[in-house]
């Protein structure tokens, strides 16, 4: 029955991804807490409950960082995530790895000369360009 | 009845102003420091006191055990503990020195936290307790 109620609420919850008004922010403390400490609270939609699983489970080595929590700790912020997670095809567990990410970003001319002009060396902090993008903005 | 009013006043916004300024955060911090001490005697029997210089050295230094991209405290927390420091996703990170972030070294779970999983990067294992002391009595001194 709990997890008949969990994946009902899986399924409402994971309406669609590029909703009206934004994807909406990370409204959860620990998880905008734990996350925030090192890099920017990425909205739960950005990607799929499988990936968000899959990064929450391997935090002792997160893009060869550790960034391993208590066990309680852990499965609070998965769960959250897990829940209000977007529907995504594809499960990569790096958001700039999805097919949209890669056709609005990486695959246009200007991307390298645009990541040399903001001094960054990935597209993983996307409050560098879209400063709304912590509460789910990105029109800008 | 205004003369007690004088005192009662100033003597609340005191205490309201060394709540919120941290004044209040020594004993955690002690209390953590305790504990490590006790684990660090029952390490070694000859322990003594932790040491700042020794904290100082183990913030300074270049390690090998760990992850390449983290050969040192300084890689995130630069030279000294009193500036402000940045992650490698590029978010600021307070001053490791007390007198610059009085919270610091005050809640056990953060402290535990952030040794197991810094020690681990930079030097490819667990802090012993002496070593977590040093680096706290250190940043206290800074």
């Amino acid at each position: 029955m709990k997890t008949f109620i969990f994946l009902a609420f899986l399924i409402f919850a994971s309406s669609p991804v590029f909703a009206e008004g934004g994807l909406g922010a990370a409204t959860d403390p620990q998880t905008i807490e734990e996350c925030g400490a090192c890099h920017m609270v990425y909205p739960p939609k950005l990607l799929g409950a499988k990936s968000w699983q899959t990064l929450l489970t391997n935090l002792d080595n997160h893009f060869g960082e550790d960034a391993s929590l208590d066990a309680a700790t852990q499965k609070h912020i998965s769960n959250y995530l897990m829940i209000n997670a977007g529907r995504h095809r594809e499960t990569p567990d790096r958001i700039t790895q999805l097919s949209w990410f890669k056709r609005e970003h990486i695959n246009r001319r200007n991307w390298k000369s645009l990541l040399d002009r903001k001094k960054l060396s990935n597209g993983s902090n996307c409050i560098a360009c879209h400063k709304g993008a912590e509460k789910g903005y990105f029109e800008d | 009845m205004i003369i007690k009013r004088f005192i009662i006043l100033p003597a609340f916004i005191f205490l309201l102003v060394s709540i919120a300024g941290g004044a209040n955060a020594a004993s955690p911090r002690q209390a953590i420091l305790d504990e490590f001490s006790a684990q660090a005697r029952q390490a070694d029997q000859n322990f003594k006191n932790f040491s700042a210089k020794r904290g100082q050295e183990l913030f300074l230094s270049k390690h090998s055990g760990g992850k390449k991209a983290t050969p040192g405290c300084t890689t995130c927390h630069t030279k000294s503990p009193l500036n402000v420091g940045k992650t490698r996703a590029g978010k600021a990170i307070d001053p490791m020195a007390v007198s610059r972030t009085p919270t610091r070294y005050t809640d056990a779970k953060k402290v535990a936290k952030w040794f197991r999983r810094n020690c681990k990067s930079v030097l490819g294992r667990e802090c012993t307790a002496k070593e977590k002391g040093d680096y706290i009595t250190f940043m206290i001194s800074q």
